[in-house]
């Protein structure tokens, strides 16, 4: 069994005795080992002494303010659908275990070559995620438990922008009011949405298990709502996936594998959706930090230099006047949708 | 009478954890996780040495004076004088469901201000950024 300080301060020999009383004697765990760098959840993967494996993701002190219990719950659902995401093996909402909330899960193997990126991924590989993504989108998030339920499919998208707002404005000491500006804007030009979805959040490279060329499972579900799937598709071709290979090949990838179409305008649109989304919860970073709930170093980078870097790519659009003049026009116009 | 410091200066200590860290500690290190701390704990003491002085209080005189400007637009009136901060918010949220010369003049006031704060802000920040994405900072 590792030493405590072996793995970072946070996993005690207490998680490993915890576990051997929830999943069985027989789950002696040898080492602790910590996944990546994880920023808004701890992750380790638990080996025990007959070489079987589970993870156990925990969370950080509320960083991004999302919760591990919604994210289990919609895990568990979704597993339950037959959709490949991980099986969740125990719940310790109240942090049990170690003092923190924490879920654990089963261990998933695919492509996790030490030291490789994470986000380099081939051409097969690229199309089997669209796919699981697309797949995702068509799912009745009915019976799903989500803790924001809209109304109705067009009130999906703001009830979103409220949401992340909220996170910023309880986060942060005083009112931002380019954050502000940016919400009434984003709510201003959310466009019409005819079904709701159920929207990962967070999709992309990185965000998947995979293995010969083939998703073995969509990971990190911190952000998953319903919604509309354009915000899926803006987040990866802009933000996740950038690395990974340039906007217009993503695009094509949409059209061809799932059928997304969307005007020049309203891949902006989500891009700021997105760009707004992240400068919320990376703020939340910076709360944890100083208040001491999550003294690591990677939180004040978050809740400062990136949250400040979301913020202004945020407000060149938003400040795009040809952009809003274009917006408006359309949701002014029958005859020239923007879908 | 002497000179000499009777104490390290905070420059000094801050200098000497950052060389530490970078050249002792750092080459040892071979986990990821532990790796990826360190790099981000050095960029972040560079960061502490070479900040300025906090600018709040400079920046809500800024924003103030931006309002004051604005007290005849109809937009400001009902909210000015209060919180700078948030009656700039308000306003300029407000001010995105018109496209009406006071909303015009309300974004064309405030706007620059507070993208030259947030720009300012950036110019302290953003080598946080490299170390973020695993640079290690120089000294």
């Amino acid at each position: 069994m590792a030493d405590d300080a072996m793995v970072d301060g946070l996993v005690s020999n207490g998680l490993a005795a915890w576990l051997a009383q929830r999943l069985g004697p027989a789950f002696t765990a040898s080492t602790i080992e910590r996944i990546g760098i994880g920023h808004s959840r701890a992750m380790y993967r638990v080996t025990a002494a007959d070489r079987s494996r589970v993870v156990v993701r925990v969370e950080q002190g509320g960083v991004f303010g999302t919760t591990g219990a919604e994210e289990s719950a919609v895990m568990r659902g979704l597993f339950d659908m037959g959709y490949p995401v991980a099986q969740i093996l125990i719940d310790d909402p109240t942090g049990e275990a170690i003092g923190r909330p924490l879920f654990v899960m089963e261990h998933l193997d695919g492509t996790d070559a030490p030291g490789a990126d994470e986000r380099a991924i081939d051409g097969p590989t690229a199309e089997s995620f669209v796919d699981a993504l697309a797949k995702l989108h068509q799912i009745d998030g009915a019976s799903l438990s989500f803790h924001r339920v809209p109304a109705t499919p067009n009130e999906a998208t703001p009830l979103q922008v409220e949401r992340w707002r909220d996170v910023f404005r309880s986060a942060a000491l005083s009112p931002n009011p380019l954050v502000e500006e940016a919400a009434a804007w984003l709510v201003q030009h959310s466009p019409p949405l005819e079904r709701l979805a159920v929207v990962h959040g967070d999709a992309g490279p990185g965000n998947f298990v995979h293995c010969d060329g083939r998703v073995v499972a969509l990971t990190d579900w911190e952000f998953c709502h319903l919604g509309d799937p354009a915000e899926d598709w803006s987040f990866c071709r802009s933000m996740r996936g950038s690395r990974t290979m340039p906007s217009g090949t993503w695009t094509r990838l949409f059209a061809e594998r799932a059928g997304v179409q969307m005007h020049p305008d309203r891949w902006r649109y989500w891009e700021a959706f997105n760009l707004f989304k992240g400068a919320c919860a990376n703020r939340t970073c910076l709360e944890v930090f100083e208040d001491g709930r999550n003294p690591a170093p990677n939180m004040a980078i978050i809740g400062t230099a990136l949250h400040q870097v979301f913020l202004r790519r945020l407000v060149a659009i938003v400040h795009d006047d040809d952009l809003d003049r274009s917006l408006r026009a359309a949701s002014a116009s029958s005859t020239r949708p923007i879908t | 009478m002497s000179t000499e410091p009777a104490r390290p200066s905070d420059t000094s200590i801050l200098a000497a954890a950052g060389q530490s860290l970078r050249t002792v500690v750092l080459p040892n290190l071979v986990d990821d996780h532990a790796r990826a701390t360190v790099i981000h704990l050095v960029g972040l003491l560079r960061y502490l040495a070479e900040r300025g002085p906090g600018r709040d209080d400079l920046r809500r005189v800024q924003l103030a004076a931006g309002l004051e400007l604005l007290a005849g637009n109809p937009l400001v009136a009902p909210l000015w004088p209060g919180e700078p901060f948030a009656v700039a918010g308000a306003v300029l949220a407000a001010a995105v469901r018109g496209v009406d010369p006071a909303a015009s003049e309300v974004r064309a006031v405030l706007r620059p201000i507070l993208v030259a704060h947030l720009d300012d802000e950036l110019g302290e920040t953003t080598p946080l950024i490299a170390s973020f994405r695993g640079q290690v900072a120089d000294g």
